[in-house]
């Protein structure tokens, strides 16, 4: 009955009591996918000396130590200025006013092998060539600066260079399996909004864009002076970050549009996917010796895990999180009916020959704490019947490690799929690449 | 505040504010401790702003990770809390543009616990709000949930979010009327749709 509404009564009340009666909740679950996430974070640098490496003040008046610096700095500089013949003790007369002439034009400098086209003002030229993924131009008096930053793809490194003035720094934006692109846009922005202000003390100017047709952000603020702007986006999974810095009084939107509208990404034609039709956060891997073929996550990378006797294959891929075995290892035993099988303490030779008997020999982990339970179902495993083993811990992820356990057998020989649920969830692969891995799971007979 | 809640207070924070400096330098055990220190508190604040459960998980995950990352660069640790505020917004804004890519927003009320739901509150209520939140700009979200949830002053919101106390002040009056005008509203066409009955 919406004729009860009781406006405008005292409306801060009843925001008050609205806010207040969402749920309560607890973060532990998030905290510890944060911290597993954690793991492979690495730290940005600090752009200043952090309060701990810096030294107390000094008792000398700061005043004083202020004019003291001037002072020396503009001795050093007159020194300077009179030896390399910077600075004219008769100053000649300054530039007439702009002529039509100087009407800075747009050039277009087209990086066909880097793969994007650029467009600088007319009389700017690329200062650098690049070993660091950053191209740098400068230009326009009192000058201005651009540097174009192609990062390493995210499912890689995720290195790109986020520079500022004149310096770059190397900042990393994490993998995310499934690939998620606007998550790491949002990183990105996290990134560029630190790096305009340290202290987020200012929301720098935040707005979408487009760059070379892709959705994209840009963050501007006016600092000391000048104009601080980055467009950024993600391009097959690369970072790309403009950033444009322009004396206030020199900026213009003509320029900026120019830039902006003018960058172009240059893809190679097309080239045939090895693994045509898959998703290219897979890549299939096909295995003589065990006789099967089958996705994997891209991020993970293979280990070179030796193959114990008695054992026709093994391959490991990803490392767990937070523990020291792999994300994903698939064995494959001989003919008769010899498997090694490893768990968290270490790998056991065993001979089966039944389903019920490899069952009984895959120890899944862990065990040993309370209300969890063993579960086995019925499946199948590149069209062979098989089953799971897993753990059923009251919808709570033990671990590390919680494997996840598919097992069959396939002209006599036995065959285990041992997935680690830890990695997965932290790593927030969960159930759909799960599946991927399995239904992608073929014998090559 | 009580002298012993004011001391009590201030003992939190230099806690806090240890585990920050720890952090900064590296040490993953403090932040570990740090994160469960201020987890609960993220999350709850990104449900609030953003008004569901699985958004405001992975907000306060991203947000966990990315002051891991850049706390480093955080020059003051005694702003850490507001800075950490600031960081969540970041990732609340993300997880909202992640929401709309795949699928346009829809209306999912919370559920409320009947026996503590305030009575106060009418179902329709509930819904204008819900419904006038959500048209808001996360900044203004943002100022909402700290004056209204958290309970802070307005210049407390400011301090927090390091901006300046008229825009902290100008995103809480227009927030909210822009809330009343919705129900407002609402009790028109309900009133006019008593009459007409």
């Amino acid at each position: 009955m919406s004729g009860t509404t009781n406006v405008p009564r005292d409306f801060d009340r009843l925001l008050d009591a609205w806010l207040d009666e969402g749920p309560n909740l607890y973060a532990d679950r998030v905290v510890g996918s944060a911290l597993a996430q954690v793991e492979s974070v690495k730290q940005a640098q600090p752009l200043w000396p952090p309060r701990w490496m810096r030294r107390e003040p000094s008792a000398v008046p700061r005043a004083f130590a202020l004019v003291l610096a001037v002072t020396v700095l503009l001795v050093a500089a007159i020194g300077v200025g009179i030896v390399g013949g910077f600075i004219r003790l008769n100053p000649q007369p300054q530039p007439g006013p702009t002529t039509d002439q100087d009407v800075r034009l747009p050039q277009e400098l087209v990086f066909d092998a880097d793969g994007f086209s650029v467009v600088i003002p007319n009389g700017w030229q690329q200062v650098s060539t690049t070993d660091d993924g950053v191209w740098r131009f400068e230009g326009g008096d009192p000058p201005g600066q651009l540097t174009v930053s192609f990062g390493d793809s995210i499912i890689a490194s995720g290195v790109v260079a986020i520079c500022h003035l004149g310096s770059c720094e190397q900042e990393e934006i994490e993998s995310q399996v499934p690939y998620d692109e606007t998550r790491s846009l949002g990183q990105l922005q996290v990134v560029i909004n630190v790096r305009l202000d340290p202290e987020l003390n200012t929301q720098p100017g935040l707005a979408d864009a487009t760059l070379g047709g892709l959705a994209a952000e840009q963050q501007a603020e006016v600092a000391g002076g000048r104009r601080h702007l980055y467009v950024y986006a993600i391009h097959e999974s690369r970072p790309i970050v403009l950033y444009w810095s322009v004396p206030e009084a020199s900026f213009t939107e003509t320029e900026l549009l120019a830039l902006v509208d003018g960058f172009t990404f240059i893809d190679p034609p097309p080239a045939s996917s090895p693994i045509p039709g898959i998703d290219e956060e897979y890549v299939e891997i096909t295995d003589a010796a065990g006789g099967y073929r089958m996705l994997v996550p891209y991020a993970w990378e293979e280990s070179g895990a030796q193959e114990p006797e008695g054992t026709a294959s093994v391959r490991s891929f990803g490392s767990a999180v937070d523990y020291g075995h792999a994300a994903l290892t698939i064995t494959v035993g001989e003919l008769d009916g010899s498997i090694w099988l490893c768990g968290a303490g270490g790998c056991d030779l065993h001979v089966v020959n039944t389903l019920a008997e490899l069952e009984e020999a895959i120890v899944s982990e862990p065990t040993d704490l309370p209300g969890v339970q063993v579960i086995h179902v019925d499946t199948t495993l590149g069209g062979e019947p098989a089953r799971i083993e897993r753990l059923d811990t009251g919808g709570f992820i033990w671990g590390p490690p919680a494997f996840y356990n598919i097992y069959t057998f396939h002209d006599g020989r036995p065959v285990v799929i041992q997935l680690d649920n830890w990695t997965l969830t932290n790593e927030l692969l969960g159930v759909g690449a799960r599946n991927m891995i399995l239904r992608s799971f073929t014998f090559l007979d | 505040m009580s002298g012993a809640d004011r001391e009590g207070r201030n003992e939190a924070l230099d806690v806090e504010r240890s585990l920050v400096v720890r952090a900064q330098q590296g040490d993953r055990e403090a932040f570990s401790e740090l994160a469960f220190l201020m987890g609960d508190r993220l999350l709850t604040i990104a449900q609030r702003i953003l008004r569901d459960v699985d958004l405001a998980e992975d907000a306060a995950q991203q947000a966990i990770v990315s002051i891991w990352r850049e706390l480093p660069k955080l020059r003051e640790p005694e702003r850490f809390e507001g800075w950490s505020y600031r960081i969540l917004q970041n990732a609340c804004r993300t997880e909202i543009r992640r929401e709309r890519r795949s699928m346009p927003m829809e209306l999912h009320r919370l559920p409320v616990d009947a026996a503590s739901g305030d009575p106060a509150l009418s179902l329709a209520d509930r819904d204008e709000l819900e419904r006038a939140f959500r048209q808001l700009p996360l900044e203004h979200r943002t100022v909402l949930v700290l004056q209204h949830y958290l309970g802070l002053t307005l210049e407390q919101v400011a301090e927090r979010l390091e901006i300046p106390i008229g825009t902290a002040r100008s995103r809480s009056h227009y927030a909210k009327r822009s809330m009343r005008a919705a129900l407002e509203a609402d009790a028109r066409t309900g009133n006019a749709g008593a009459r007409s009955a």
